[in-house]
């Protein structure tokens, strides 16, 4: 792992926290460190910035403790009385000045935070900061002799700014066409990742089943199922809630996997919630799914359309089988009433059955939302 | 349905295996006049052949099924198209259709019915797959009524956006995998009523200007 900002452990941007681990010391040593340098000359400033610009920040930790401002700000104002004591009153306004601001860049409000809010705050405390340096040296060596340093500092800052701006500029577009590239990966991982899950499962699948046609057909359909609607479906991010009209496809699928069957499922409208009224309704077109495709006749597929409507929904799934005497309902059709019909009712839906001999069957369930 | 061997078709894909699956679907009920497996071929091989049916892929190497209705125009006016895709996505279909297909089926489709949609298609009228007819349905539905902006404009025919309830219970009905026949005797009407209103349909999803199929349709400047 190459040398990373830490800025949810450190206390400015985090170079001395991201040194630290990068050392495998604590991030006082580091610190104390850096200050060093900061008195031999201002060395450790300048190590410090240019390490701030050059290196990366780390992605952050979602959980971040929490740190008062308090203890540092009252540390700050115990330090200022003291000074005022021992320097002077004219010491007070910059130190006060300087607590705050070293106080509001150590605060952190922890948990989860968005980027503008700690930028603003740090900013704010360097500000404080600068303020109180500039104050405490004007009190020192006269306002005339400041203006002509600070004018100094100012064109110095600028000529540097001029410098480094097309080399910050650079680094920026570089970092924005590495997470552009990152993403691209991403997709065409997930995408790979989809296919090998599906298609080639299914083609291994076939190959291996070639000698029995129902079989490869079976595949095949419910493959080329699986495929469109991972294509043209609004919505086609995996793991993303699944909406009923989804839901029922997936029931389709499955079942045509299960048996020698072609269901096709058109749908209108969708709902995003799921309830058990939803539930219901899924379980029980799974089961007239699966009852039609035991008595749909080849080569004719087995049809169900979902009218879903903000109040309602409509299911009708129907086949072209056999087809029987309703008034006459044979025993072995009992999985209609139990696990259609009462599943529907209980949850305050109504189902109706039609069918004549010779012309197939249809289910129709209608459950209000 | 009577046999009739006189329908001319032109099969147009450019798939070898397809075009000789569709053959073997239709062999003995229609005269297949040709084939044609690209934008330009095709085009010529309707004006040098002008068939009943144009049996149209919808994605060709060299563009699409849309591409082919436009290349042909109004110069093959006996003509008539029938879109038969592997594809379901909305903006495939509403695209061909909107430059003049009459209907559109996915290539699953069996043979009996595919006899029977280009036989359909030859008398002139429109072939709704019950996947179409859920979408129309769906891009039709109340909550997507056209907006102010669209209803006060002078040349919109405000009839052609909505569908009447007549309309819509057929499409329902072939949407659940009726035939028009089953759908008629489901409503008390003829199949020839059942055949204008399904016509209604297309004609309103070929030139209304609701928002969905507008921008459908939009995305391929097709308007």
């Amino acid at each position: 792992m190459s040398l990373q900002r830490l800025p949810d452990r450190g206390n400015l941007a985090g170079v001395c926290a991201g040194v630290a681990a990068e050392l495998g010391v604590t991030a006082r040593v580091v610190r104390a460190g850096f200050l060093l340098g900061a008195l031999a000359g201002g060395i450790g400033v300048v190590a410090y910035a240019l390490l701030w610009v050059l290196t990366p920040a780390a992605e952050p930790d979602p959980e971040v403790p929490a740190r008062s401002p308090w203890p540092l700000a009252a540390l700050g104002l115990l330090g200022a009385g003291v000074m005022t004591l021992v320097l002077g009153a004219g010491t007070a306004l910059p130190l006060l000045s300087a607590g705050a601001g070293a106080a509001l860049v150590w605060w952190h409000p922890g948990g989860r935070t968005d980027r503008a809010a700690p930028m603003l705050r740090i900013g704010l405390g360097i500000g404080l900061l600068a303020l109180a340096a500039v104050t405490f040296i004007a009190g020192r060596v006269g306002m005339s002799s400041m203006y002509a340093a600070v004018g100094a500092a100012a064109v110095v800052l600028g000529g540097a700014a001029l410098v480094a701006t097309p080399f910050i500029i650079g680094l920026i577009r570089e970092r924005d066409r590495e997470r552009a590239e990152r993403i691209a990966v991403r997709q065409r991982a997930e995408i790979a990742a989809h296919l090998h899950d599906s298609v080639l499962q299914t083609l291994s699948l076939i190959q291996r089943e070639h000698s029995d046609p129902d079989a490869v057909l079976r595949l095949a359909r419910a493959e080329e199922r699986g495929l469109r609607t991972w294509l043209y479906s609004q919505a086609p991010t995996p793991g993303h809630a699944t909406g009923l009209a989804e839901r029922l496809q997936e029931v389709a699928s499955e079942v045509e996997r299960s048996r020698a069957a072609v269901i096709e499922v058109v749908t209108v409208g969708d709902l995003a919630d799921r309830t058990p009224a939803t539930d219901a309704v899924v379980a029980a077109t799974r089961e007239a799914m699966l009852n039609a495709a035991r008595h749909a006749e080849d080569p004719q597929p087995v049809r169900v359309f979902a009218r879903i409507n903000p109040d309602d929904v409509s299911v009708f799934v129907r086949d072209r089988g056999i087809g029987f005497d309703p008034g006459a309902l044979p025993d072995d059709r009992g999985g209609v009433r139990d696990s259609i019909v009462g599943r529907i009712a209980r949850t305050g839906g109504t189902t109706s059955v039609r069918s004549a001999p010779g012309e197939g069957t249809e289910i129709k369930i209608w459950m209000p939302l | 349905m009577t046999p009739q061997a006189d329908i001319r078709v032109l099969i147009v894909d450019d798939h070898a295996l397809v075009r000789s699956g569709v053959r073997a679907q239709l062999d003995g009920h229609v005269d297949i006049v040709g084939e044609a497996d690209d934008v330009d071929l095709a085009i010529a091989a309707v004006l040098a052949t002008r068939p009943d049916v144009v049996l149209l892929d919808v994605h060709l190497p060299s563009g699409t099924g849309a591409d082919v209705l436009a290349g042909v125009g109004d110069q093959a006016p006996g003509s008539r198209w029938l879109a038969l895709s592997i594809s379901d996505s909305p903006e495939d279909v509403v695209t061909v259709i909107r430059a003049g297909a009459h209907g559109y089926l996915t290539k699953s489709v069996s043979a009996p019915d595919l006899v029977d949609a280009v036989h359909r298609v030859a008398e002139g009228d429109a072939v709704f797959s019950p996947r179409l007819a859920g979408f129309v349905l769906d891009s039709f539905r109340d909550d997507t009524r056209p907006g102010p902006a669209q209803r006060s404009r002078p040349d919109a025919d405000p009839d052609l956006d909505v569908l009447t309830t007549r309309e819509t219970e057929v499409l329902t009905l072939i949407a659940r995998g009726y035939t028009y026949r089953e759908a008629a005797t489901e409503l008390f009407v003829s199949i020839r009523t059942i055949e204008t209103h399904v016509s209604a349909v297309l004609r309103k999803l070929q030139l209304s200007n609701r928002r969905e199929l507008a921008r459908w349709a939009h995305a391929r400047d097709l308007r």
